[in-house]
């Protein structure tokens, strides 16, 4: 048995010297091109990391509520679009594989599912323009042009 | 009238000219940008008919929404026992997940389920030389149900949620999480391999579940709190309860619990006792031929970390006037393409003592050790894509009671939804 599980051992780990998703890099100073938008009354004060920490916790939806008490609606972008790939990285620092697996499990424990992926900049901006508690990411650019919204922070 | 007409002719000249002021360059601009916005919900409404066709909706009576999810698993064994190999299907399982919010505060979440098993007897005492290993037999056709999670859940806050109807216990790393899709290595580990049984501490229960989080300091730790007080299927007088206390280091992507329970385990009637023989060593008994209050103590610590996760629990219960138990489970897995994981898994259980039969007539039990038990594992999984997962998984497993050891192969798959 243990010769199989060196054997399995030896073709895993060759394996692992081939195709692998890159993790999550660490942030490098570049300019900002994507942005984490809420409704224009989200009375959040956080700011920086502690924002970010707060985003990733509501978005992976191990928490439920802002911290006044309301509950928070995420908005996803498609899982292969620069957007989410980027908040993916960023924000979440997890692999799509990671996150995969997150919702797997989550799904368990009360059922709970990921957020409703939203298509173009400007239906999140939409959807979180018509809801106080909602939040979404996309692009720098559109979340300036917007109204009804703020910026939490960039990205 | 005739002034009418030269007002009338003088507005009609002013409005090519009006057009004209304007720039053709912010016109075209516009034109585009109506253009896309046209093309995108053109887009966006294809996607959707595509994905409802003429097909009907399904809506729920009153729910705000309605998630519906499920898997379904099979495992197969090849087991190389002390007298002969025998290869066969262990268990196949159906479960729908269904849960329905119907406001801001009220949902519920239920998981009927269906399964066939054929018990791997692994080595069987009655037969000690010969037919070891062996199945017990199953019928397809009457497929046994259960009801794993069952229950209404309020929700004031993060802070505060109460569910009532059968709910988990919080107890364990992978007790906890439950769905077996989940799962890099298909069976769970030997103080909760007997499904949804309590073997050292309840995996479910009928009761009333009371949890919540809490924010620390900035709020990238928090802490996680449960306690839940209810009855067992086997015993629905005799109360129980506990509680898990857990940090949860939010940078780190590691939990670390505390946890504690109490109640009650029913003894089985002579009849019973002799029947929990034929389905023994998986390794041990579903369950205790002696009554007897247990009381318990354990740690779980859950650490997800890139490609790395570290699950860990150890438990000690009191068991009255019967020997304690100790539990260990140490499992890692290492995700070494996103699509696939090795694993190792170490299981130690001491599972106590209990009443074994010494005399049929006069019926007469004594107490006697039920044995200590070791299991090392090594296993892959892989994933084709994020709902299906593969997993072929090596046991080697040292018996309890007996120097015997046992290999066996494990082929489990989970399609889910």
């Amino acid at each position: 048995m243990w010769k199989l599980a060196t054997i399995a051992a030896v073709f895993v780990t060759g394996l692992a010297q081939g195709k692998e998703e890159p993790a999550p890099k660490p942030p490098t100073p570049r300019p900002a091109q994507h942005a984490v938008v809420v409704h224009v009354d989200n009375k959040t004060k956080e700011v920086g990391d502690a924002a970010k920490s707060l985003v990733k916790k509501l978005f992976l939806k191990d928490l439920s509520e802002w911290p006044d008490g309301s509950e928070a609606k995420a908005y996803a972008r498609d899982g292969k679009s620069d957007v989410q790939a980027a908040f993916r990285q960023q924000v979440l620092g997890m692999t799509e594989a990671e996150l995969a697996r997150h919702w797997l499990r989550v799904k368990s424990i009360n059922g709970t599912t990921p957020p409703k992926e939203v298509e173009t900049d400007r239906m999140v901006l939409k959807h979180v323009a018509r809801n106080p508690n909602a939040f979404g990411v996309v692009t720098l650019e559109a979340a300036k042009a917007a109204e009804g919204v703020r910026v939490l922070f960039e990205f | 009238m005739p002034k009418t007409i030269a007002l009338t002719v003088c507005a009609l000249a002013a409005v090519p000219s009006l057009a004209l002021a304007q720039d053709p360059d912010a016109v075209q601009k516009a034109l585009q940008d109506l253009r896309s916005r046209v093309e995108e919900l053109e887009e966006q409404q294809a996607r959707t008919a595509e994905r409802l066709g003429s097909r009907a909706v399904v809506q729920s009576y009153t729910a705000r929404s309605l998630d519906l999810g499920g898997h379904v698993t099979s495992l197969f064994t090849h087991m190389r026992g002390e007298n002969d190999s025998e290869t066969g299907h262990v268990v196949s399982l159906a479960e729908l997940f269904l849960r329905a919010q119907i406001d801001d505060h009220w949902s519920l979440f239920a998981t009927p389920g269906f399964y066939t098993f054929h018990g791997a007897l692994l080595d069987d005492p009655t037969t000690p030389t010969t037919g070891d290993p062996s199945f017990t037999t199953a019928d397809t056709s009457q497929a046994d149900t259960f009801l794993s999670r069952a229950y209404g859940e309020w929700k004031a806050s993060d802070l505060f949620v109460v569910q009532g109807g059968i709910v988990g216990s919080p107890h364990g790393t992978t007790n906890r999480e439950y769905f077996i899709p989940a799962r890099t290595i298909g069976q769970a580990n030997l103080h909760t391999r007997v499904f949804l049984a309590n073997q050292l501490y309840p995996q479910h229960l009928a009761g009333a579940r009371v949890s919540g989080k809490i924010r620390l300091g900035d709020g990238v730790d928090m802490l996680e709190y449960d306690a839940y007080f209810g009855t067992e299927d086997d015993s629905p007088s005799d109360g129980i309860g506990g509680a898990r206390l857990a940090y949860v280091f939010g940078d780190l992507g590691l939990s670390v619990a505390a946890n504690y329970g109490r109640g009650t385990r029913e003894g089985l009637s002579p009849a019973e006792i002799l029947t929990n023989v034929g389905v023994l060593q998986s390794p041990f008994p579903s369950r205790f031929n002696g009554g007897r209050d247990y009381e318990f103590v354990g740690i779980d610590v859950d650490w997800r970390r890139g490609n790395f996760i570290v699950k860990a629990e150890a438990y000690l219960s009191a068991e009255s006037q019967f020997d304690d138990q100790r539990a260990l489970s140490l499992e890692c897995s290492w995700f070494v393409h996103p699509e696939l994981a090795l694993s190792y898994r170490f299981d130690y259980y001491d599972s106590g003592s209990d009443l074994v039969v010494v005399s049929l007539t006069p019926f007469t039990t004594v107490e006697a050790p039920r044995g200590l038990c070791t299991e090392h594992v090594v296993g892959l999984c892989y994933d084709p894509c994020p709902s299906v997962r593969l997993r072929l998984d090596l046991h080697h497993n040292e018996l309890p009671n007996t120097s015997d050891t046992v290999d066996y192969l494990n082929l489990s798959w989970s399609l889910s939804f």
